[in-house]
């Protein structure tokens, strides 16, 4: 039991399932960035998925075995680290909302909402650097998610950790708190109704000039990316922690991601 | 317009596609809809916006409120007997129906035993979910909504696409055609395009709907049990002529809209504006308790309270009961992404957005409704809006549960959900196949990056838009060093020896079930002692001359005008002077005997001691005595009575009002401290009003018109000294 703004004994990172296979530079660059600040960095190996999906998808059942799974887990780390807003938000929000109040599973649901974090939060609540060179590529447009906005309430360590990073301009979006219509299942539930959201937030990155869009969710920016490269759109598509851990954005169409670049 | 108002809603429903989805798609392919659809934003939610960046205590108010109606709901029984004992005990009469075909059949013998044949409607909400317009009309009645939103949508014979603005998905090109075919008598040659035109011309014609309607229906925004009082808010003043100039005042209302207090009113109508349109408060918030009274100059013969349940009941019994908590602002409405791309047709039924999401399927089941559910990205910013804390996406989630177990939605979903469920579950399998299927994404992308043609299973995904592919093995399935060596032997993870009971939840827990056997003492106790809610600073007392900035400041932000006079004897001829700069010749309609020994005759203005006539809409001015007015708003509180009777209020095109700067109030509460010193502690006149600017409407794209029903000019004179 550490208080929460004490510096972590132990740390388990996870990676998250929709980074872990579709992004995998993601929780690399996450790994990265602790453990150059000296932080000792489990990744568990037993991690899968979080349970969001069948949470939202209202599978209550498999979600409450999947957060069982990942209590069990992860309660025996000072900290858990996600590079994942809604992920974060799920274990931190929602699992204690899924086991009655006064149950065994309710309260260790509770002392691991109270250890975790999405990644900019902790790098930011204990000083953290971005391992970055001077940013060379251009102003970054911010995607601020929703429950990175309302959730995880953390705005404000995004802001701050990409000021950090020499040369980089960090562009707010107009209308940041609309959702870029991602919602997990409802992008393929509701494809048309989620092409629309999404084509109004291209719509503001394509008036902020920048060409590369950062976020902390990877489900959102898939999307985004995804919606931008079927309409012939060039933004090459970021994780913040790939920003701070010094990757590098690759422009040559179709968007895409080099391998880490400077190092 | 007779039969052209029937709203054929079985009609269109049935035209209607079925799903969610295809009813979505269909609204996001209308141009015409998606062009009026792009007001809202910078409509409502900038408004709303610059609202609550005026009041610093709306979060204190907000807690406040949800609390409120929360016990509200729980003590129901209670304030419904209380309500409706004080309303029958000021001669209203009151039923108590359970559903739909009750209310519409009780509400058609109430009219039928009374020879009516045309009924003015104000707009309600209830009165669209039980489709009490095509049962009255079926039943050979003419029914006419007057709200001007309402109205546009009667004409097209469509149903309210919003709870506030219910014509919101339309634009002027949608509505000049029904005005054309509807209004026989506007000439072909008169223009129809700006916002004034429609509201002038809705002006005329609805004017002479009031005056000749036998009955007029409102509904209800809040219930108010210590004085048995039915709260109405508009901005066109068409509420306030639906319930004085007919004879046959019906209200309808559902169950949960009861609140104890006058107090508790305000604390929910602080909130309501703010949270719809971004106003301090509504231009006409009246409160109306009883039919006319032996000394009022005006009003209806009898009154009729119209309950209504349909399943409110149970609702209240289970997981949804928060939902009873909802005022209606549309807040949620406005700041829904789906809501703002899909309009409200697309849900199907009257409640569209998140409130919607969980309130029909509540109300109708969830056979017919479990895919309004999906509807909604879980982005949260409804929760955040709603000025009564419903958490709206958690009700949402809820309702998914429920379909998820029933097996309701698309089998292959899921089977896909629950596959996924089991596969997460068994971390070794999990780690192979995502290592594999990591691979072939990344072979059929080959040297791309994208995958753009569909994969099996994801249909919906590359319907539109591409995958981005991986350009690596799944971080798990990488060899990575990176777990530090003393870590590795340790493995935290494999065996469950972690302690399921370390240490209690600090987090926000849930409420601990309320004892439900004290409703009725602590009703009692909140009778007596009518508690205020968090008061805004701009409701704190000053000195006289403070509160008259205050008062004009707001009242001028409303779009009042507000002058200073010394002295009631100065009056005439700052009225003269002000009928003149508004255009008007007079007479002057006043029934005050307050000014009836001034100077008129030097000042060349004509007094008339009578109401004006009904259906001159174009023209006409009136004189007010308020009872006070309210610094905090900017707002007149007037009393049905001879000084200031509703009509007089709201039928002239200039309406002129006299407050001595000493009948300046701060805050709106004070208004009932005001009467029950001057009436005693439970006693209302019909009619209570707070007057905020001039009648408005922003149906119509939501741009302003001054004058939709009531007074295009409100024109204040404080009198220095009284």
């Amino acid at each position: 039991m550490t208080d929460s703004s004490e510096r972590p004994r132990t740390i388990a990172l996870f990676a998250t399932c929709l980074a872990d296979v579709m992004r995998p530079s993601v929780p690399q660059a996450a790994l990265k960035l602790l453990r150059a600040a000296g932080f000792r960095v489990s990744v568990p190996e037993r991690q899968t998925c979080c349970g969001q999906p069948a949470y939202n998808g209202g599978d209550a059942a498999a979600a409450r075995a999947l957060a069982i799974q990942a209590i069990k887990m992860l309660s025996a780390f000072d900290a858990v680290v996600v590079p994942s807003a809604s992920c974060a938000g799920m274990i931190r929000v929602h699992y204690p909302s899924l086991f009655p109040e006064g149950s065994a599973e309710h309260e260790a649901a509770c002392t691991l909402a109270a250890r975790t974090f999405e990644l900019c939060e902790f790098l930011h609540r204990h000083g953290v650097p971005p391992l970055a060179g001077r940013w060379k590529f251009g102003p970054v447009a911010v995607h601020e998610s929703c429950a990175l906005l309302r959730e995880i309430r953390g705005r404000t360590p995004v802001w701050a950790l990409l000021d950090q990073v020499a040369g980089l301009e960090a562009v707010a979006l107009d209308d940041p708190e609309t959702c870029c219509g991602f919602g997990g299942l409802f992008s393929v539930k509701l494809p048309e109704v989620s092409a629309a959201l999404a084509d109004r937030r291209i719509e503001t990155i394509m008036q902020s000039k920048a060409r590369i869009l950062t976020g902390v969710d990877m489900g959102c920016l898939l999307h985004l990316a995804g919606r931008m490269h079927r309409r012939g759109m060039e933004v090459a598509v970021m994780h913040v922690a790939e920003i701070l851990a010094g990757f590098a954005p690759v422009f040559c169409k179709p968007t895409r991601i080099a391998n880490e670049a400077g190092s | 317009m007779n039969e052209t108002t029937a709203r054929k809603k079985a009609d269109a429903a049935t035209a209607a596609p079925a799903t969610f989805r295809a009813r979505a798609v269909r609204a996001l392919t209308d141009a015409q809809l998606q062009r009026a659809l792009a007001n809202v934003p910078r409509g409502f939610i900038a408004k709303r916006a610059k609202a609550l960046a005026r009041l610093p205590e709306f979060e204190d108010l907000r807690q406040y409120a949800a609390a409120l109606k929360r016990r509200a709901i729980a003590d129901l029984d209670v304030l419904l007997e209380r309500f409706i004992r004080q309303a029958e005990a000021a001669g209203c009469h009151v039923h108590r129906v359970a559903d739909a075909a009750e209310a519409c059949a009780r509400i058609q013998a109430l009219l039928a035993e009374r020879g009516v044949r045309w009924v003015a409607k104000g707009k309600s909400m209830i009165s669209e979910e039980i489709g009490l317009n095509a049962a009255l009309q079926q039943a050979g009645m003419t029914v006419t909504e007057t709200d001007l939103g309402e109205y546009i949508i009667q004409l097209r014979k469509e149903a309210p696409s919003h709870i506030v603005a219910p014509a919101i998905h339309l634009t002027r090109a949608d509505i000049e055609p029904a005005f054309r075919k509807a209004h026989e008598q506007l000439p072909p040659e008169r223009t129809l395009s700006s916002q004034e035109d429609f509201v002038s011309e809705a002006r005329k014609v609805l004017r002479e709907v009031f005056c000749t309607a036998d009955a007029g229906i409102t509904g209800a925004n809040i219930l108010i049990a210590e004085t048995g009082t039915v709260v109405l808010v508009t901005n066109e003043g068409n509420g306030d002529l639906c319930a004085t100039l007919p004879r046959l005042h019906i209200v309808l209302a559902s169950i949960e809209k009861v609140v104890p207090t006058r107090e508790d009113a305000t604390a929910l109508l602080r909130l309501l504006a703010r949270s719809a349109t971004g106003q301090e408060i509504t231009t006409y918030t009246s409160f109306f308790t009883g039919p006319k009274r032996d000394a009022d100059a005006d009003g209806p013969e009898e009154m009729h309270i119209v309950l209504l349940d349909n399943g409110r009941k149970d609702v209240r019994q289970g997981p949804f009961a928060d939902i009873l908590a909802c005022i209606r602002c549309g807040a949620c409405l406005n700041h829904c992404p789906v809501f703002q791309v899909t309009g409200g047709h697309a849900y199907g039924d009257v409640y569209p957005g998140p409130m919607g999401e969980v309130l029909q399927p509540a109300l109708h089941g969830l056979e017919k409704m479990h895919d309004l559910a999906d509807a909604c990205t879980m982005c949260g910013r409804c929760a955040e809006v709603c000025p009564v804390r419903i958490p709206l996406p958690d009700l949402i989630r809820r309702w998914r549960m429920r379909a998820f177990k029933a097996g309701h939605g698309s089998a292959m979903q899921r089977l896909g959900l629950k596959l996924w469920a089991r596969l997460a579950q068994r971390p070794r399998l999990y780690r192979r196949l995502s290592r594999l299927g990591n691979g072939m994404l990344r072979f059929l992308a080959g040297k791309t990056h994208f995958i753009t043609r569909p994969l099996p299973g994801l249909g919906g995904w590359f319907s539109v838009r591409d995958l981005p592919a991986p350009d690596a093995p799944p971080f798990l399935a990488q060899p990575h060093e990176d777990v530090w060596p003393d870590q590795r032997g340790k493995a935290p993870g494999k065996e469950a020896h972690t302690s399921l009971t370390e240490a209690p939840c600090t987090k926000e827990g849930g409420k601990k079930a309320r004892a439900g056997k004290a409703a009725y003492e602590t009703l009692e106790a909140r009778l007596r002692n009518h508690p205020r809610g968090p008061q805004p600073e701009r409701a704190r007392p000053d000195a006289p001359e403070r509160l008259a900035l205050r008062f004009s400041e707001e009242a001028e932000a409303a779009g009042a005008i507000v002058e200073t006079v010394p002295s009631f004897n100065t009056l005439p001829d700052a009225v003269a002077l002000a009928l003149k700069r508004h255009g008007e010749e007079g007479p002057l309609h006043v029934l005050s005997s307050r000014f009836t020994e001034l100077a008129w005759d030097e000042a060349g203005i004509d007094l008339d001691p009578s109401l004006p006539p009904c259906a001159e809409s174009a023209k006409g001015a009136g004189l007010i005595l308020p009872e006070a007015a309210i610094a905090e708003t900017g707002s007149l509180l007037t009393l049905s009575g001879k000084t200031a009777p509703p009509t007089l209020m709201l039928l002239p095109r200039v309406l002129l009002a006299a407050v001595p700067v000493s009948a300046i109030r701060p805050g709106l509460d004070d208004s009932w401290d005001l009467l029950r010193t001057r009436l005693g502690p439970k006693d209302m006149p019909r009619s209570v009003h707070w007057i905020t600017g001039p009648s408005r409407t922003a149906d119509i794209e939501q741009t302003l018109v001054l004058g939709a029903h009531g007074p295009a000019i409100l024109h204040i004179f404080l009198i220095k000294e009284a």
